[in-house]
């Protein structure tokens, strides 16, 4: 009997193995760890979907993954800035030949469009809202539609890249019924709270939001060089390219716009261990964030080597610990610097990264060599420092009672807790590794592990001492002020850490103005500096990403910017 | 009599849905996460360059308003009495959270004689004194211990220092005055408000009642339909393998029971032993390996097919079956086995050996028939456990079931797709039970009869 069923079990294996109908093989095949959940351009939530969602819409500007410069997109050309007092002008140009997939030509009322629904209420767009807050308005050219000129409030020199960072959307498929083009920008931003009950904004609303623009294959539609083919939930996006897609038309194509892959099938594989299997088996072309061991084992193995290209190319995410300044124990500097030097950074680096993570001394990477302080020294791990410090900071250490110190006519205790995000395997091994060396001192240190919102609430009310936690930071900008600047210490803001003083706030205010380069460095340094010492954030390591890529894929770009590989390189030779 | 207990059941069942459902529901509604939208959840690691925190700030409460969270959760809600007294001075909304701390404290007269004076030294003193001023307020009223309290009161000191001499020794008595007297003890008991039907509870109750399940906040969809997509691909699988593996056990536990010491059977007795201890993910990646091996591919999986029962055709979905009947196989079949062995050594049995019947003739006639009853039972608890087996099947195999839709719902905080699945895993249980009831009390005249 069992020796049917497993006769029969392997029979039908047999069968299904031989019943697969293989890709063709010019498919690019990608592993993604999560479902994009949504492709809606406006609401969806997870890097996947923005990863994919890059190839079907296209906004005015882009990045250049290899050399990170900005380049003109839909675009004809950078914009031409112009600066008053408190007003700044953005004039753009579309290219001529940009269509959407019915023929008709991208022109500024696209564009309006696009930034009007990122303004209208009853939609999911308020962090959109938030983040372009500046464009104040929008004024077409009278001589063309496609000349517009984007009004922003004060100026910056990010502004350079966000006044072009979002979707261009085909208003004719999202607006079929022309509800909201007789409505200017102006009034939309002016009158966000009564226009909720205007019946052109409540059919608008059903409109867009509907799931019809998230998942289906015929409303996941933009400019971009990619359709959407199909997309099975927690199984497979396929993308293909367009015939005869309007950017390769144009001669000699510029490279931006120039896609290899024929065919994208991104592989939803969320356990690592199966994904391990499928690369192995060469079911893959591309995995990222190989599990450590895996991948160090990979990498010796000249069986793999021979299939694959290993790469760990930086990224700009940067592992901190995190100290509530605005708690009664941290309050003082001397004592957030002795606790610094509890961290053993190149010991944490070598065993829970096996080497795969850049040290720092600040949040700037240090390949960003004109920013980076060299002249700092990282933070080392010395119990007899720390020890002086805390003696500095007032504490005194009794045998038996651990450290305590007299604040006000309050006897204090250094009793510490440390929060990190359950699941973490790294940040639990830190942790233990914090609360051994913190233990060699005698200062107890009790840690919990929290889900990530839990770990925000925490922080939003300052009721904690330390945290792990990772900043995704970017090399374009630097403007800081609403994570570290003190005007953001209260509420809802963002400097959960109570860290700032006049003078690194006068810094900030002056880094996300200046536009010169020799001067963001000084201030850039001087920051560093600055941050060192107050040691609120204490920034241990950048990681590096950790990937194989077949090596039937020719020439692949890696970069430093997210995803950390240039898909439209990848051409597959046999 | 039958129907009186049938009738009885189903209220037993409509009762215990609501009451999970709720507590679900409200739960669900005191998650962190719920209360910014989606993106500005984690202000501390992302960097909205250039809004300002007011801006910020104004997009949320405007959030909140747009999906009703800045109702009251429930009918009642219970407050401490001092803070509900906070109500009685109007203050500003900036200045409501600290107002509300220092009445429960403090008392309420003497906080509204320091907020008088307070708002009078605010509007005339500079911007950049009234800001550091409000935030070391608000510091204090956040203060979490006494001995930050004390340490938060002598900071606000520190900063009345600053304040233009005319407006401080007024304000700096009456802070003084405030931070010495206490408030009467009655002031921290707890008291009870009535919100009334303007409250998050009722409306979704009332959208429950009229089968309104919501929809999904990261796409849009009916969240019956995303449930019902993935309750599809479940049921499919779980029934196929339910099947199997229920028809082998029977099968196997009777033949391995009729067939006591052969060595062959003590062989595969051992590997269900075996099989039995296997933990779910080392089974499911060791199938997954042995299907790459064969020259199974994964991206075979991604050609476009259309029509209800296409999963059926899918390599994950046949990997994900054979998995889940390997999983079963085991506990069923051993359990089954053991059950007819403790009938064999009944006296009824010996009494049949003794008039001539064979052991196997006994086994079917009399065994059988006994062990049934237990295996039902078994049986019901295989079908709930699959639950969680199938979860991991489903993850490994990326298979769009009920158990991944719950991974993904709650990765990406779709709780409205969280709550419906949650219920329906709830529902899913209560009613398995509920049938193995009815079924023992059909089958087995005791438990009718008692």
């Amino acid at each position: 009997m069992k020796k049917l069923s497993l006769l029969s079990l392997g029979l039908l294996l047999l069968f299904q193995v031989s019943c697969n109908r293989l890709s063709p093989d010019s498919t690019v095949r990608i592993r993604l760890a999560q479902d994009p959940e949504s492709l809606h351009p406006l609401t969806y939530g997870n890097a996947p979907a923005l990863q994919i969602l890059n190839l079907v819409y296209q906004s005015l500007l882009t990045v250049n993954l290899e050399d990170r410069a900005i380049q003109p997109l839909l675009a004809a050309e950078l914009p031409s800035v112009r600066i008053t007092d408190s007003l700044s002008y953005f004039t753009y140009a579309i290219r001529p030949q940009a269509r959407w997939d019915n023929g008709t030509p991208i022109t500024a009322h696209d564009v309006a469009f696009s930034l009007k629904i990122l303004h209208s209420p009853l939609l999911e767009n308020e962090r959109w809202r938030a983040q372009y807050d500046f464009i104040q308005d929008i004024v077409y050219s009278k001589d063309s539609l496609l000349n517009f000129t984007l009004v922003c409030s004060g100026y910056t020199p990010e502004m350079k890249l966000l006044t072009g960072d979002f979707f261009v959307l085909p208003a004719h498929q999202f607006d079929p019924n022309s509800l909201i083009s007789d409505i200017s920008y102006k009034t939309i931003r002016g009158k966000y709270d009564s226009l909720s009950q205007s019946p052109s904004f409540k059919n608008l609303a059903q409109n867009v939001n509907q799931s019809f623009f998230a998942r289906d294959t015929a409303g996941v539609k933009g400019s971009g060089p990619y359709r959407l083919a199909s997309w099975k939930t927690g199984q497979h996006v396929v993308l293909e390219k367009k015939k005869g897609w309007w950017g390769s038309n144009i001669s000699p194509t510029p490279e931006q716009l120039r896609f290899a892959p024929e065919r994208i099938s991104y592989q939803i594989i969320p356990d690592n261990a199966a994904a391990v299997l499928a690369l192995k088996a060469q079911q893959l072309d591309l995995m990222d964030n190989i599990p450590l061991v895996s991948f160090k084992e990979m990498r010796q193995d000249p069986k793999f080597q021979e299939k694959f290209n290993f790469f760990s190319p930086a990224t700009y995410d940067i592992v901190f610990l995190g100290m509530n300044g605005a708690s009664p124990l941290l309050q003082d500097r001397l004592t957030r610097q002795a606790i610094t030097h509890l961290i053993n950074i190149p010991q944490v680096i070598a065993t829970l990264q096996g080497g795969f993570a850049t040290p720092t001394v600040g949040l700037v990477h240090p390949l960003e060599k004109d920013y980076y302080n060299k002249g700092l020294q990282p933070v080392t791990f010395d119990t007899t420092a720390a020890k002086n410090l805390l003696r500095q900071a007032g504490w005194k250490k009794a045998d038996n009672s651990g450290w305590t110190r007299n604040q006000n006519g309050q006897q204090q205790k250094l009793v510490l807790n440390l929060m990190h995000r359950a699941g973490n395997s790294e940040f639990e091994n830190m942790s233990l590794l914090l609360q051994q060396n913190a233990m060699l001192l005698g200062i107890p240190i009790e840690v919990t592990s929290l889900e990530s919102s839990q770990i925000s609430e925490k922080l939003q009310n300052r009721n904690y001492h330390l945290y792990f936690r990772t900043l995704t930071g970017n090399p374009f900008s630097y403007n800081l002020l609403s994570i570290l600047h003190s005007s953001s210490a209260q509420g809802t803001g963002g400097n959960v850490t109570n860290f700032g003083t006049p003078e690194t706030d006068k810094i900030l205010e002056q880094i996300a103005t200046v536009e010169k380069e020799e001067q963001k460095a000084i201030l850039l340094k001087d920051l560093q500096a600055q941050m060192q010492k107050e040691s609120n954030l204490v920034f241990l390591y950048f990681l590096q990403n950790k990937m194989a890529i077949a090596k039937r894929v020719k020439s692949p770009v890696v970069s430093s910017l997210k995803p950390n590989y240039d898909i439209s390189t990848f051409e597959i030779t046999e | 009599m039958l129907w009186r207990k049938l009738c009885f059941k189903l209220v037993q069942l409509v009762f215990t849905l609501w009451a999970m459902a709720s507590i679900v529901f409200l739960l669900s509604r005191f998650l962190p996460g719920l209360s910014s939208p989606k993106g500005m959840n984690d202000p501390d690691v992302n960097i909205l360059s250039h809004t300002s925190p007011e801006a910020v700030l104004r997009i949320k409460e405007a959030y909140l308003q747009k999906h009703g969270l800045h109702l009251p959760k429930f009918y009642l809600s219970f407050s401490l009495k001092g803070e509900k007294n906070a109500g009685q001075i109007s203050s500003a909304s900036v200045d409501e959270a600290w107002v509300r701390k220092s009445v429960l404290w403090h008392g309420l007269e003497t906080t509204s004689s320091f907020y008088r004076q307070w708002q009078q030294a605010y509007s005339n003193a500079d911007l950049a004194d009234q800001s550091t001023a409000l935030k070391s307020l608000i510091k204090w009223s956040n203060s979490n211990s006494p001995t930050e309290r004390q340490l938060n009161v002598a900071q606000f000191e520190a900063v009345l220092k600053k304040i233009d001499r005319k407006q401080r020794l007024q304000l700096t008595k009456e802070w003084q005055h405030l931070t010495l007297s206490s408030s009467p003890w009655y002031f921290f008991l707890p008291s009870l408000e009535w919100h009334g039907t303007n409250s998050q509870y009722h409306l979704w109750l009332q959208n429950i009642l009229s089968g309104n399940l919501g929809v999904s906040n990261s796409d849009y969809e009916p969240v019956l339909d995303k449930l019902s997509e993935a309750l599809k691909n479940s049921a499919i699988l779980g029934a196929i393998a339910l099947l199997i593996a229920s028809a082998i056990a029977y099968s196997l536990g009777l033949w391995l029971a009729e067939s006591q010491n052969k060595p062959f059977c003590i062989a595969v007795r051992q590997t269900l032993y075996l099989l039995d201890s296997i933990p779910v993910f080392l089974l499911v990646l060791g199938l997954l390996f042995l299907y790459l091996l064969f020259g199974g591919t994964l991206s075979g999986n991604d050609i476009p097919s259309e029509g209800t029962f296409s999963i059926l055709f899918q390599s994950s979905f046949l990997l994900s079956t054979i998995s889940v009947v390997l999983l079963l196989l085991p506990y069923l079949c051993l359990q089954f086995y053991q059950g007819l062995n403790h009938e064999a050594d009944s006296m009824y049995m010996r009494t049949a050996r003794a008039k001539g019947l064979s052991i196997n003739n006994s086994l079917r006639k009399h065994a059988l028939p006994n062990s049934f009853g237990p295996s039902l039972t078994i049986l019901s608890e295989a079908v709930i456990g699959l639950i969680a087996g199938v979860l991991v099947v489903e993850v490994t195999f990326s298979l769009p079931g009920v158990g991944s839709l719950l991974t993904r719902s709650i990765l990406s905080s779709d709780y409205p797709v969280l709550i419906a699945s949650t219920l329906f895993l709830l529902l899913f249980r209560i009613v398995v039970v509920w049938i193995t009831d009815l079924l023992l009390a059909f089958v087995d005249p005791r438990i009718r009869l008692s």
